[in-house]
């Protein structure tokens, strides 16, 4: 078969218009149930020799069933009923005049029934909608057939069969028709937990902008007098939000472009200023990475401390083989060579660092002049 | 002084940017809509348009790509977003630059009066992302404009590391107007680069 597998969860059966012999009911009824359409074939003509119950069937499931994946299932049953409750004056005349041609042909109480009652449940069909399409005149048609059959053919037959192919059919009908609603149903429910997890995440989002936006907000109107602490204020959350709503995981990793950022927002934080890390390719964090870190934190620290500038940029390349930090700020620069001995920062804690890393360090700055930390494994 | 055109479509902000540069450059208008914007860079020919890559109707990417290179209109992208889509879209669609919103008033003149004179503006970050979006081997077949020279790459890693022009010049021992050809060849290379990296964003927002 060519077309793709259905399964039951699709709701009502799809005439299968490639595997059809007649107008695919069989075809249909074989893949939406997945079993073989041979079987299902017999079984209609099984059911239609005996008694015509087929036949009906036949016609039920042509008009029931979709023509094609798009076509809509015919929803909501209730709204199927009271349409052709509607109609039920109709149905009655129906009913009432099959009645009565039976009854001038002569037939007996066991043809009449069937009959009137095929004759006005297809009224009632046709009346409800489905007698505007072709296929549903054709069903409709087709299932009055079958109820003549019945009646025809009940004489024949015990009671005992009569009643046991009234209830087949019955069994069928029901299956095909309120088969979608109750999937509907199901359906209904998986769009309910959607929807109750769509509103957990709101409820997530919402929290999440109350602990942080809205209290720095509120932080900021207290504070509007200070410039200073409300930009850091406001460049805190505006760092932070930005990591939320890019998922960006950078600040949190073990890398180190992760603690090159852990490092300028700690500054930032701290000392007022503006630290732009940029960084080209990663590495890991391992104890000569970290050693990196940390001493490219000390040379930002160090710029916030002392540097009087606004801004430090800070510049990071990585690869397998080689890593660099770069530590720059425009701010007042020294003369490197008159730093006092017990300036234990850039001596110990940068320049000695990366010498015990099998690193380098190099400072280059001059008064007036800004000053850049070069690092490099 | 330089005539600019503000397209943002938060009045609040074109209010704030419009007092910082008070003084430095001459702004001839504002817009808020895609439509309000290339009209008035029509009726204004203004030498650079500030330009806010988000914006309901298309945003920046979309003035720029309608108004498509005529007269000598620069377009500099200011925007909130760092995302590296975004810079690259703005860019495809013929930016010069790329700054963001952070930036402060005497950097944000400085930027304008250098696109204004043809050039191409270059933040640390965008510097940051094309080296990172260049990196590796191209492919065999790769054409020029899908590589970065070693030169090029040396005058963007010094942007990266927070040099200005001058600085970057004086630190290679070569002139300004040198840096500024390679940065200028490097904006070329990023809107017309078949670099993977580069043609997903811009596929993806439509470009290509």
């Amino acid at each position: 078969m060519s077309a793709p597998m259905a399964t039951a969860a699709d709701g009502i059966g799809v005439l299968d218009s490639k595997g059809r012999k007649l107008a695919g009911v069989c075809a249909g009824i074989a893949r939406h149930f997945d079993v073989s359409a041979k079987v299902v074939r017999i079984a209609f003509v099984v059911l239609a020799l005996a008694g015509g119950v087929g036949v009906a069937l036949y016609g039920l499931c042509f008009v029931v069933m979709r023509s094609t994946t798009t076509e809509p299932a015919i929803g909501d049953p209730t709204e199927v009923l009271r349409e052709a409750a509607a109609s039920w004056r109709e149905g009655l005349g129906a009913g009432v005049v099959a009645a009565a041609v039976v009854v001038a042909a002569g037939g007996g109480w066991s043809v009449l029934l069937p009959v009137a009652a095929g004759a006005g449940t297809a009224m009632v069909l046709w009346r409800s909608g489905l007698g505007i399409t072709h296929r549903g005149r054709i069903g409709a048609a087709l299932m009055v057939v079958g109820a003549v059959l019945v009646g025809s053919a009940a004489p024949r037959l015990g009671d005992l069969q009569s009643f046991a192919f009234a209830v087949i059919v019955l069994l069928a009908g029901s299956v095909l028709l309120f088969g979608p609603w109750w999937l509907g149903m199901a359906r209904a429910l998986t769009a309910e937990r959607t929807a109750r997890i769509r509103a957990q995440e709101r409820a997530e989002v919402a929290a999440h902008l109350h602990d942080s936006v809205l209290q720095t907000l509120a932080l900021i109107q207290r504070r509007a007098d200070d410039p200073a602490e409300v930009a850091q204020l406001a460049r805190r959350q505006e760092r932070d939000l930005r990591a939320w709503l890019n998922a960006d995981e950078t600040a949190a990793a073990d890398t180190l472009h992760g603690a090159l950022v852990r490092a300028a927002t700690e500054i930032e934080e701290g000392h007022g200023v503006e630290v732009e890390v940029v960084c080209v390719g990663d590495r890991p964090l391992d104890d000569d990475t970290a050693a990196l870190g940390a001493a490219a934190r000390e040379a930002i620290l160090n710029a916030a401390k002392f540097a009087g500038a606004g801004r430090i940029d800070v510049y990071a390349e990585a690869s397998a083989e080689r890593a660099e930090v770069f530590v720059r700020d425009r701010g007042a620069g020294f003369d490197p060579a008159a730093v006092p001995a017990d300036r234990r920062g850039v001596r110990e804690s940068i320049v000695g660092r990366m010498a015990r890393h099998g690193g380098r360090a190099e400072v280059r700055s001059q008064p007036g002049g800004g000053t850049e930390v070069e690092l490099s494994l | 002084m330089k005539r600019v055109v503000l397209v943002d479509d938060h009045a609040l902000f074109r209010a704030g940017v419009r007092s910082e540069l008070e003084g430095r450059v001459e702004i001839v208008g504002e817009a808020g809509t895609v439509d309000e914007a290339v009209a008035l860079i029509e009726r204004t020919k203004p030498d650079v348009v500030l330009l806010d890559v988000h914006m309901p109707d298309g945003g920046g990417v979309a003035v720029a790509r309608r108004w498509g290179g005529r007269d000598d209109v620069r377009f500099l992208a200011l925007s909130v977003s760092d995302a590296p889509e975004d810079v690259i879209s703005v860019i495809r669609a013929g930016a010069r630059g790329y700054v963001t919103k952070t930036i402060d008033a005497e950097r944000l003149a400085d930027a304008i009066e250098r696109v204004a004179e043809g050039d191409a503006v270059f933040s640390p970050r965008l510097a940051g992302f094309v080296l990172d979006a260049f990196r590796g081997d191209a492919r065999s077949d790769a054409s020029d404009v899908d590589q970065l020279t070693p030169r090029e790459q040396e005058v963007l890693r010094l942007i990266a590391r927070g040099y200005l022009y001058k600085e970057v010049a004086h630190n290679l021992g070569i002139s300004a107007k040198t840096v500024e050809a390679h940065v200028t060849s490097v904006l070329r290379k990023l809107q017309f680069t078949n670099r993977h990296e580069l043609s997903r964003w811009a596929m993806e927002q439509g470009l290509d």
